[in-house]
């Protein structure tokens, strides 16, 4: 059998032997994973594997990584990903003004051999800082929207995914006994390398239904009135099965939640829901798409969602 | 009714069979994932079906569309019971991909080896101005080997990444100082990067309804040999539905990639509604065919039995999506052509460039105005755009 004991490299950690352990360390990190969640979590700790998370916006994809770094009570690094990144943003960068400065230095002092690829110089981006923490405590590592980076740096990752090591040419190899715990999160805008999905546990967060929603909101936003509560959800349930081009995600649900709050409504009307909608619709055509007439549709329709 | 597991050996052995079984359903399952599978299996222990699920799924699924596979399949090997099967392939595109020519790599008739640029001089002569949908079944095929070899040679737009380049963008500093390192310290020169260029994604959206079942046969060969030509290409077909095909066409051999094309394409030589796919298209898939400023090409006829209206909205919104929208109408080869079709007539507002595609010669046409349209450097605007040229 593969993998250690999880508390046993991760000595912040709250007991974390079972799935069950897993599922309720998470809810102690405010997070509410259903039992696949907290399962793929489990093993990836257990097995020393990354978590590949995909879904829609707005899921809870990144939340889940920091939520698991307060369940092991560890740092988190984050490395989010963009079109052109590349090693010197992602792993590590010589520092060549300092190394010039030491070159006229050494020059001046009649210093021959004068080590100018020394640590010193170098300046240790987050995967560098992953494999070799500063401070001695093992990080939860959060490659967030990998799809954005282009698929070389995919190929990069791999040496460092599936060995956790990285090689400095300068340097040789960086290699860690204690790997971080890696969550890479992708929103699918292009497919990622079946290689590097390989090494990962890969899970897929899907919109949760009523229930679960509702306990979220209970859960993030305690001040937020049950009916209150009962109510912003089950409408923005019944906006999922619209056809629209952007459908709300649970991040817009506590926004528009909370939006509520601030503007002390203890129940949903057509009109305040015409007011807000532009927490919960990011694009003017689903805006407008929604008239008044609709809203109260579904207003009704939520309203008969008990 | 369940199947036993709890004996290591059992289960071993159930792994085995499910992974043969994915196998055979198109996931890639090797030993080294079942391996993986079962450290898994192991951990969250087979006392819970849901927990083995998950710990599978999670080790031997890479996207979204495996789950489903996955799920059947589990269902069926370790539970013991048959899952619901998939739906057979229709007929018509079966019969289309059996009608074929074979080849696309060079592998049969002079024709194919030919070097002449764009393979086109190679048809023959006469060939190259029939219309498609005037060709006998073997004319079809030869054509077929000669739209197989159309390339594209696209210019690429400006990524964000660097390589070293002779002048111009930047200088790059690491490089230089490792050269002046070379020099003692010295800095003889300074060298340059410039943004690499990348090939633009294109996206293909071909109707393969009723109306355009003469043509649909060339135009789906067509789509199969740029998506085999170029990792980046999405394609689409629809016809009151519509269907993902990329993955299908990714196929080296076209008569597979065409039977998996027809396995997935439920409304083959049906009715079209144009403005709801292309709506869905939007929204089910906008966010991965629309990130990164495709070329979009929409091949059909413009036959609308839908709402027009929300065919020009969609129109509009992928031509805003896009760094260029091309529309390649088969029926533009008649003379008296003029974009009549309720449907056309709503989306042509919206639509940078009017492209027949009835014949050789203007498929190969179709070629070039890809590679103009995406081959513009962004900031001057589009060439493409408003220079529709309407008639044939």
């Amino acid at each position: 059998m593969s993998g250690r004991p999880v508390a046993a490299g991760w000595p912040g950690a709250a007991p974390l032997d079972t799935v069950e352990d897993m599922a309720r360390a998470l809810a102690g990190a405010r997070y509410l994973a259903g039992r696949d969640l907290a399962t793929v979590c489990y093993l990836s700790l257990r097995m020393e594997r990354p978590l590949l998370l995909e879904g829609e916006a707005g899921v809870g994809k990144t939340e889940l990584a920091k939520a698991l770094a307060t369940c092991l009570g560890a740092p988190i690094i984050r490395l989010q990903c963009y079109e052109g990144i590349d090693v010197s943003q992602a792993l590590y960068e010589w520092n060549h003004p300092q190394q010039l400065l030491a070159i006229r230095q050494g020059e001046a002092r009649g210093v021959r051999d004068l080590d100018i690829y020394d640590r010193r110089y170098l300046i240790r981006r987050p995967l560098l800082q992953a494999l070799e923490p500063p401070d001695g405590r093992r990080p939860v590592l959060l490659i967030d929207e990998l799809d954005r980076a282009d698929d070389e740096f995919e190929a990069f990752l791999l040496e460092m995914l599936s060995d956790w090591q990285v090689t400095i040419p300068e340097l040789g190899t960086i290699r860690s006994e204690r790997p971080p715990a890696v969550v890479c999160t992708s929103n699918r805008t292009r497919e990622l390398h079946d290689a590097l999905k390989r090494r990962c546990l890969f899970h897929w967060i899907d919109y949760p239904d009523l229930k679960a929603e509702l306990a979220v909101v209970r859960m993030k936003l305690p001040e937020v009135g049950p009916e209150l509560a009962r109510q912003v959800v089950a409408f923005v349930q019944r906006l999922r099965r619209l056809d629209l081009y952007k459908l709300p995600g649970v991040a817009e649900t506590l926004d528009w939640a909370a939006a509520l709050m601030a503007l002390e409504q203890d129940r949903l009307t057509a009109e305040v829901v015409g007011d807000t909608l532009g927490i919960l619709l990011k694009y003017q055509e689903d805006v407008t798409s929604l008239t008044e007439p609709r809203v109260h549709e579904l207003l009704a329709e939520a309203a008969l969602e008990r | 009714m369940n199947v036993e597991v709890a004996d290591p050996d059992t289960l071993l052995a159930r792994l085995v069979e499910l992974a043969r079984v994915l196998r055979r359903r198109g996931l890639a399952v090797g030993p080294g994932d079942v391996i993986v599978g079962l450290d898994a299996a192991r951990l969250v222990g087979v006392e819970r079906r849901q927990d083995l699920r998950a710990a599978l799924r999670a080790s031997w699924c890479h996207q979204r569309g495996d789950l489903a596979t996955f799920d059947r399949a589990f269902t069926e090997v370790l539970e013991g019971r048959p899952a619901a099967r998939p739906r057979p392939a229709r007929l018509g595109l079966v019969k289309l991909a059996q009608g074929m020519a074979p080849g696309g790599r060079g592998t049969e008739g002079p024709a194919q080896r030919s070097r002449t640029p764009r393979g086109l001089a190679t048809a023959d002569e006469r060939l190259r101005r029939v219309d498609f949908g005037q060709c006998s079944p073997e004319e079809l095929a030869e054509l077929e080997t000669t739209v197989a070899a159309l390339r594209l040679r696209p210019r690429g737009r400006r990524s964000r990444s660097w390589e070293p380049a002779r002048r111009g963008g930047g200088v790059d500093w690491p490089r230089s100082f490792r050269l002046a390192l070379r020099n003692e310290g010295e800095w003889v020169t300074l060298l340059r990067r410039g943004r690499r260029r990348r090939p633009r994604p294109l996206l293909l959206v071909c109707d393969v309804s009723g109306s355009m079942e003469r043509y649909a046969r060339v135009m789906v060969r067509f789509l199969h040999a740029t998506q085999r030509s170029r990792g980046n290409a999405e394609a689409f077909v629809f016809g009151t539905r519509l269907t993902r095909v990329s993955r299908e066409l990714r196929q080296p051999s076209p008569q597979r990639a065409l039977a998996q094309v027809a396995q997935g394409v439920p409304d083959w030589a049906g009715g079209t509604r144009i403005g709801d796919c292309l709506h869905e298209l939007l929204t089910r898939w906008g966010s991965r065919a629309l990130s990164r400023g495709p070329v979009t090409l929409v091949l059909s006829d413009g036959w609308e039995s839908g709402d027009t209206g929300r065919l020009a909205e969609a129109t509009a919104r992928l031509q805003r999506l896009s760094r260029g929208l091309i529309w390649c109408n088969p029926r533009m080869g008649d003379p008296q052509f003029s974009p009549e079709a309720a449907g056309m007539r709503a989306a042509l507002p919206h639509v940078d460039r009017l492209q027949p595609v009835h014949n050789l010669e203007r498929l190969a046409q179709l070629t070039r105005v890809l590679e103009e349209a995406e081959g513009q450097r962004s900031g001057r605007g589009p060439s493409v755009r408003r220079r529709s040229a309407v008639r044939a």
